[in-house]
């Protein structure tokens, strides 16, 4: 039992990043309008975020040192401020996002309007950050987040031609009622959420919250290569249950309680509940994990004490990040502001970031003063992070540009 | 650490984290001074400078920077410090310089912490549960 609470970290981090509420819509949404022609996309965002958490986790180990610690070391103050301006919005649009996911999932039980819940979603998520421990809170929101494995289930039920399936996912093309530029946009959506930077932020800065150490690079490497793969998974299942579901209906995905429907058809009430429990895990984890990251970047730009593990007496201003970062979130998401459009943007501008937050990752894990003579980077993780450098920056260059073209993928 | 590594001020000096003898972090290294030994003409690292001031002045908002700093040593903490200011820590007072360096200080000898101070005593104090030990 003790190894499986072991990844409880790594699973939070996944489910967190690769299903939270942006997640959930837009591979419910890129399954109903592209088929399995994005599905490739995801998994090469998957194994990517895996090369880089492994290294950062590996860097937090060995050195205690967090991604963004590592940022203004490499970048500089000027670079190292700009790339926490530029996370630390997006990190903002994302908490909203998801607080309003949470709102959304407790509004489908309870039939209160959401924008009621919103307060009283953000009290908790501060309520978490403030007093749980940390690896409660990991394992909590961890496994709970494990209900949304019914959507394989659901998939199972439907019983579609798995080798159908698999060879429309592996043979992509763009489909005739889509433009290029809608095709890569949101190919850059899928990217983007599945390597969202605030996931190395929180999946590093959790290692030495939980104090880990040399000893624990298995464990890092067990949480890497289970929790990332599994919301490939979950992704996955979503986007080919929305496929199958959905597209012969003409449903297009514009809400979050749609994600649900392919479930509730397929496997019913029970599925139903078990679904809502997994979206409310999935997106609350995510708003933690978001706020949380918003303490992180700035504490560890600036130097200051931060963490749960230390009482909020003793990381003063890092509790204060995120309690207003929480606040101004919540006052963001009651004007109405559709979560769904906010969340979309927010993966999109995060893909234009993305270099600036792994680069220096890849330069100290090669850093033997850092880690070690035994621990630095191998030739083929090498190798392949530099190929994602390159198609990190691309996606960033091309970012805005589609943004404008196509309208914001309308 | 083997003794003949060459150090770059630049690359293992600047921008890394400080912590404190307790282990607490209390900022980062935000600047450095240089001075010319009198005797041999060669220059050396006299004090590493830490706090907003520094860092205002490093972004290139010098004015900003010059006013921060000027107020932050104008408070100078009576107890134990062995520092002309609150800003300068000299080279002696560092034990270690890794991925951290590492000071034989008190975080709260530095103008850094100040702000820190002020979130704790105006705001933290006042909400329930602030001491609670979030460990495992």
């Amino acid at each position: 039992m003790k190894r499986v609470l072991g990844v409880a970290l790594g699973v939070l981090t996944a489910i967190g990043g690769f299903v939270d509420m942006g997640d959930l819509v837009a591979n419910a949404e890129t399954g109903a309008r592209f088929d399995m022609n994005l599905a490739w996309v995801v998994v090469v965002g998957g194994i990517g975020i895996v090369l880089y958490a492994e290294m950062s986790g590996r860097v937090a180990a060995l050195c205690g040192r967090p991604v963004f610690d590592l940022v203004r070391e490499r970048l500089g103050p000027r670079f190292g401020l700009a790339n926490l301006i530029a996370s630390f919005f997006i990190n903002f649009l994302t908490l909203t996002a998801e607080i309003a996911g949470v709102a959304l999932a407790l509004s489908l039980v309870s039939s209160v309007n959401y924008l009621l819940l919103i307060p009283i979603v953000a009290f908790l998520v501060w309520l978490v950050c403030w007093r749980m421990p940390f690896q409660m809170m990991e394992r909590v929101f961890g496994l709970l987040g494990l209900c949304l494995l019914v959507f394989a289930v659901t998939l199972w039920k439907i019983g579609p031609d798995w080798n159908q399936l698999l060879s429309e996912a592996s043979h992509p093309h763009v489909p005739g009622s889509e433009s290029v530029f809608t095709y890569a946009y949101y190919g850059i959506a899928l990217f983007g959420a599945a390597m969202t930077p605030y996931e190395v932020f929180f999946f590093s800065s959790g290692a030495v919250e939980d104090g880990w150490t040399k000893k624990d690079l298995g464990e890092n490497r067990a949480n890497v290569l289970i929790g990332f793969p599994l919301g490939v998974v979950l992704s996955l299942a979503i986007m080919a249950s929305a496929h199958l579901v959905l597209a012969p209906r003409h449903i297009s995905v514009e809400q979050l309680s749609q994600v649900a429907l392919p479930v509730a058809s397929a496997v019913g009430r029970v599925g139903l509940a078990v679904v809502i429990i997994g979206i409310f895990a999935a997106t609350f984890g995510a708003a933690l994990e978001t706020a949380l990251s918003a303490g992180y970047v700035a504490a560890q730009y600036f130097g200051w004490p931060w963490g749960k593990r230390r009482s909020p007496r003793n990381s003063a201003r890092f509790h204060i990040v995120v309690v207003l970062t929480l606040l101004g979130a919540a006052l963001f998401g009651i004007t109405g502001v559709d979560p769904v459009k906010v969340t979309e943007y927010s993966i999109v501008l995060s893909a234009a970031a993305l270099p600036l937050t792994y680069f220096p990752i890849l330069v100290i894990a090669n850093d033997p003063n850092y880690m070690g003579p035994d621990h630095t980077n191998g030739r083929v993780v090498n190798a392949l992070a530099t190929v994602y450098l390159v198609i990190l920056l691309l996606v960033a260059v091309a970012t805005i540009p589609l943004i404008i073209i196509t309208k914001g993928g309308s | 650490m083997a003794h003949d590594r060459v150090l770059h001020a630049t690359l293992d000096l600047l921008d890394r984290q400080l912590r404190d003898r307790n282990g607490v972090l209390c900022g980062n290294v935000d600047d450095v001074e240089i001075e010319i030994d009198d005797a041999s003409g060669q220059p050396y690292v006299a004090s590493i400078v830490t706090g907003p001031g520094a860092l205002a002045y490093r972004l290139g908002l010098r004015r900003l920077g010059t006013w921060l700093e000027r107020a932050s040593t104008g408070l100078h903490d009576a107890g134990d410090a062995p520092l002309d200011d609150r800003i300068h820590v000299p080279i002696e007072f560092v034990t270690s310089i890794g991925p951290t360096i590492e000071l034989a200080i008190h975080a709260k000898q530095l103008a850094s912490y100040d702000t820190e101070q002020w979130w704790v005593d105006h705001v933290i104090t006042h909400i329930p549960g602030n001491d609670s030990r979030a460990t495992e």
